[in-house]
């Protein structure tokens, strides 16, 4: 799915997930801004065309959920709601039945965690409800380790996009194992990988695309960021730079120095008489 | 006198009457606006059509949800 799409890079180019075109590569949260109004500037500024977002218990006092919902509809992006705080394959299923109805969307962030130190995916939870999700019709975005075997299971199971960590969610450490993701996109090429969690600053992203990722989803790079508006334009800007690198072949590198410079007539050189 | 049945709402034990509905506790309780709710009961979704019939039982433990933002 990754060289498939586009042939040469193209300003704009589209690509399809499940089916549907998207011009960005940017997957944004909506989470930890300061303000609604900078997390919107910020989602404007990325350029992205998809956005994350969740379900919580609302009290009846509480008017935030509407509010919320009024300051995302009129972005005009694609919601990918997530299943963020799921513990079990049960939980996770409910909340993307709860989600299908209210966002009107068959789209899942699906995230079953195992570890509430890091935030690891339960990646036994991850298949289970997966394949639960997946006979309902739901167009499924699993949050992944970087366990190739896992994303083969994934695949199997009818994901067209896998979304495999970084870096634990939150860390910024940026990319942990480039050999693992490179390994996962060698051996998946067919399905659309995008590197979520752990993403700490543009280079970060520009690496994951440079690596043949199809997309990268963050949150916290930009939310946290001292100025999110510029930090989501940064980013926007790199991954758009990563994937025009990708597309233009990267030369590879090399154990040994090799001049640019041509040898022939290099002055001050003389043969020995 | 109606009979009364605990429910746990949102983590919060609240006594309604016996054959209350979901909607019934939703109007109840005061949500004003349903149209972005989402309901489970013991951690199964109740669709929304649904809510009219689906009578609550004793020590039911409901989860009442409206968007928020995600990462």
């Amino acid at each position: 799915m990754s060289m498939t799409n586009t042939t040469t890079h193209k300003e704009n180019a589209v690509w399809k997930v499940y089916g549907e075109e998207l011009k960005s590569r940017f997957f944004i949260g909506s989470a930890l801004y300061p303000s609604p109004d900078i997390m919107q500037q910020a989602i404007k500024a990325s350029n992205a065309d998809v956005i994350t977002l969740s379900l919580r218990r609302q009290s009846p006092q509480e008017k935030g959920g509407e509010q919320f919902w009024g300051f995302i509809k009129d972005l005009g992006c694609h919601l990918l709601p997530n299943t963020a705080g799921c513990h079990s394959p049960q939980e996770a299923i409910t909340i993307a039945q709860m989600s299908r109805e209210i966002f009107q969307t068959d789209w899942i962030k699906l995230e079953v965690i195992g570890d509430d130190y890091n935030l690891q995916p339960d990646p036994f939870g991850l298949l289970e409800a997966t394949e639960v999700l997946i006979k309902e019709g739901f167009k499924v975005f699993p949050y992944s380790t970087d366990d190739l075997v896992l994303c083969q299971r994934l695949q199997d199971l009818g994901c067209e996009v896998i979304m495999p960590w970084g870096s634990p969610i939150g860390t910024g450490k940026g990319l942990m194992n480039p050999y693992a993701l490179s390994m996962i996109r060698e051996r998946l090429p067919e399905v659309n990988l995008l590197v979520d969690a752990g993403i700490g600053k543009p280079s970060d992203a520009c690496q994951a695309m440079e690596l043949g990722f199809d997309g990268v989803l963050l949150n916290t790079a930009v939310a946290e960021a001292v100025d999110p508006v510029v930090m989501a334009g940064a980013f926007s800007h790199a991954i758009q730079a990563g994937r025009a690198a990708y597309e233009s072949g990267i030369m590879p590198a090399r154990e040994s120095a090799s001049p640019s410079t041509p040898t022939v007539g290099t002055p001050f050189w003389h043969q020995s008489s | 006198m109606s009979r009364m049945i605990n429910v746990s709402i949102n983590n919060s034990i609240e006594q309604i009457e016996v054959g209350s509905t979901v909607l019934n506790a939703i109007e109840t309780l005061g949500y004003e606006s349903t149209s972005m709710l989402g309901v489970a009961i013991n951690q199964i979704f109740v669709p929304k059509e649904k809510w009219a019939e689906t009578v609550l039982n004793d020590q039911d433990k409901v989860d009442i949800v409206n968007p928020v933002s995600g990462g």
